[in-house]
């Protein structure tokens, strides 16, 4: 096992810049998940680790080596496809050991191995079927298999589960995730798929346009976003955001949408002034509908899209779309108009100048009194 | 009772034109073939059996087997069959490496890739007639370059025409033929190369293995169907083909480039004999059907392993 640094990593094609000074330390043993839209660089960032993108500047580090300049093979890493790259002429057995083939390693040593693994992955009975014989599962747990067979330094992972289908990649997560536990390994995990990257990771890193967003551990990133790319990526439904004004109404600092509501601020904020514009996000679940009373806003209800569990209601306000996640059943019917109450203590600041956090400083002073919407 | 038989009847009606309204859409291109391919085979066939020499058009009629057993006592059949030999696989053999080489050196990336490309696919292009001409006279010491160079570097005592030197007079269809065949082989392995998926040289790469690793463990499986096919089509063709050697040579000097297809066009349009030509061009069909067949055995054992 080994730590991953990267210093001010930069990569451009030809003019475009697909990854910008970069700089990451993955701790040894610890689960990094890359994650991003599409075209973000994240692959590109994860091929660049594997050695088989070259970088335009900057430094790779695998435990105290350099390897900015050494071939794939030398990094002593392993790595598994979005497509599984599993050889189709070869069995499976050949499949897992080829990184041991390819090293003259002894026949009777390899098939030790390879037999140890395909233990702990349940692929014993499938050892001599050829990868188009497999189920997708099953040559997932073949692409971990020869990747694990290896002993890498550290693995990488490219979208290895957006092939599977949803049942399925529930189920490969919790056996990724228990792979990780049993070989206490660095793992290096790109995905598009932000629940993937809350279930699995340590650590993560939101990426945009080739810019690291924010890095820090899955429940950070959801409760304090950096920015507003970071609040709107994380999290499905995504965020809730109401353009406001910050105003002073009576000796409190409350926020004023467009349309004249208030919203009282119940924290204090750094660097939060009088007039200032500000993006005021909001998740769906800390949004509720009352059933009398006028709330802090008033909206029409555009969707309903129950799921049993729970039921997630879109309506109107001020012409933006405002999702509200409730585990019960509200009832509310296509057009009606609602009454919403905002859990304002959950509120997220965010400035429409820069479009970074407002951060919210401790409560050294009693809480404000909470004034409701009238 | 009575309509219970017309019943029955009208069922068999109904078989009856369900079996052969499809041969009757298909009967078109039926009689086509029967026209084009079956009946010309078949009329070659009988002639094998009969004697058909237009310089003795009284002579005719069957005659049997006769004319296989004076291609057994035939000794430029067997010198024919020989040459054959001789031309196909060395012609074979050398098409197939160069092409394989030029089909891994075209798979890289470099700058003015498209147009080496379709300068390499040129010769292909070439009438072999103009291709035959042209190499006939590269190898003539008055017009040409080669015996001049091949002299200089001591290929041969002197610069002489090696097309009628009956030792190596073989050598100069084979090298046109080389030349003319290399195109195909790359142009079907390049097209089987770049069919390779990527990432599969990427886990290779990861994995550890050199570029001849990959290339024997990865490359060459991908390769091998193609390969297959495409020898076993390369092979018929050359044995098959004689327009090179008729331009160039002629089967001289003294029957010493003379092949099966081009003795049999000699026999069949120089000596008008059709009937013993038929039945050398009946062999060489059995042949080619022989050796097709162990090929083609090879290969479902192999695709099996």
């Amino acid at each position: 096992m080994a730590s991953i640094t990267l210093n001010n990593l930069s990569k451009h094609f030809d003019k475009t810049q697909v990854l910008k000074n970069i700089n990451i330390e993955m701790l040894e043993g610890e689960f990094v998940v890359l994650v991003g839209p599409s075209g973000c660089g994240k692959s590109t960032l994860l091929r660049s680790i594997a050695g088989l993108e070259q970088i335009s500047g900057g430094d790779i580090f695998i435990g105290e080596t350099k390897v900015n300049e050494l071939a794939p093979k030398d990094r002593d890493i392993s790595m598994v496809f979005q497509s599984y790259a599993l050889y189709p002429h070869m069995s499976v057995e050949r499949n897992m050991g080829f990184s041991l083939e390819v090293q003259k390693v002894p026949k009777a040593q390899i098939k030790k191995i390879v037999s140890e693994v395909a233990e702990s992955l349940g692929l014993s009975q499938l050892l001599d079927r050829k990868p188009k014989a497999l189920s997708g599962g099953q040559r997932q747990r073949v692409a971990m298999g020869r990747a694990i067979v290896r002993h890498p330094k550290a693995f990488l992972f490219d979208e290895p589960l957006s092939n599977l289908d949803a049942q399925l990649r529930v189920q490969m997560r919790l056996e990724i995730k228990a792979l990780h536990q049993r070989l206490k390994s660095t793992i290096v995990y790109v995905t598009h798929d932000q629940v993937e990257a809350m279930t699995l990771a340590d650590r993560i890193v939101v990426l945009n346009a080739g810019v690291i967003q924010q890095v820090g551990p899955p429940l950070e990133i959801y409760d304090r976003p950096a920015n507003l790319f970071v609040a709107g990526f994380m999290g499905s439904p995504s965020m809730n955001f109401i353009n406001t004004q910050v105003i002073m109404d009576r000796g409190q600092l409350c926020l004023q949408t467009t349309s004249g509501d208030k919203l009282p601020l119940v924290h204090q904020y750094q660097n939060l002034q009088v007039g200032m514009h500000i993006s005021c996000g909001i998740r769906p679940e800390h949004v509720s509908i009352l059933d009398s009373g006028f709330g802090h806003l008033q909206g029409r209800v555009n969707a309903l899209e129950p799921t049993g569990i729970s039921e997630q209601i879109y309506c109107d306000y001020q012409g933006e779309n405002l999702c509200i996640y409730s585990m019960q059943r509200s009832g509310c019917k296509e057009n009606q108009a609602i009454a919403l109450q905002l859990d304002v203590h959950k509120l997220h600041l965010f400035s429409e100048q820069t479009g970074l956090r407002l951060q919210q400083l401790p409560d050294a002073i009693a809480e404000y009194k909470v004034v409701s919407g009238e | 009772m009575n309509t219970a038989v017309v019943a029955i009847k009208s069922q068999k009606k109904i078989d009856f034109q369900r079996v052969l309204e499809p041969y009757l859409y298909l009967s078109p291109a039926l009689i086509i073939i029967a026209l084009i391919i079956i009946t010309p085979t078949i009329v070659g066939f009988s002639y094998a059996f009969q004697s058909i020499e237009l310089l003795n058009p009284f002579n005719g009629g069957w005659v049997g087997l006769a004319h296989f057993k004076a291609m057994f006592a035939d000794r430029y059949f067997f010198s024919a069959l020989g040459n054959t030999l001789d031309w196909t696989l060395i012609s074979l053999f050398f098409q197939f490496f160069l092409g394989l080489g030029l089909a891994l050196l075209l798979n890289r990336r470099f700058s003015g890739r498209k147009l080496v490309q379709a300068l390499v696919f040129l010769p292909w292009a070439v009438p072999t007639f103009l291709s035959g001409l042209t190499w006939a006279w590269l190898f003539n010491p008055i017009i040409g370059i080669l015996p001049h160079w091949m002299s200089s570097v001591g290929l041969l005592s002197e610069p002489y025409n090696i097309l009628s030197d009956p030792q190596l007079a073989m050598y100069g269809p084979i090298v046109a033929n080389v030349w003319f065949g290399i195109p195909f082989f790359a142009i079907t392995l390049l097209a089987a190369l770049q069919s390779v998926p990527s990432d599969l040289y990427e886990a290779a790469a990861i994995d550890g293995a050199s570029p001849w690793q990959v290339f024997v463990k990865i490359t060459l499986p991908f390769l091998a169907p193609m390969i297959a096919i495409t020898v076993m089509l390369r092979t018929i063709w050359i044995a098959n083909f004689a327009d090179l050697i008729i331009v160039m040579t002629s089967g001289g000097p003294a029957n010493s480039t003379q092949t099966l297809p081009s003795y049999i066009f000699t026999t069949a349009y120089r000596r008008l004999d059709f009937g013993y030509a038929s039945a050398m061009a009946v062999m060489l069909l059995v042949l080619l059907l022989f050796y097709t067949a162990i090929l083609l055995k090879m290969r479902s054992k192999l695709a099996k392993a």
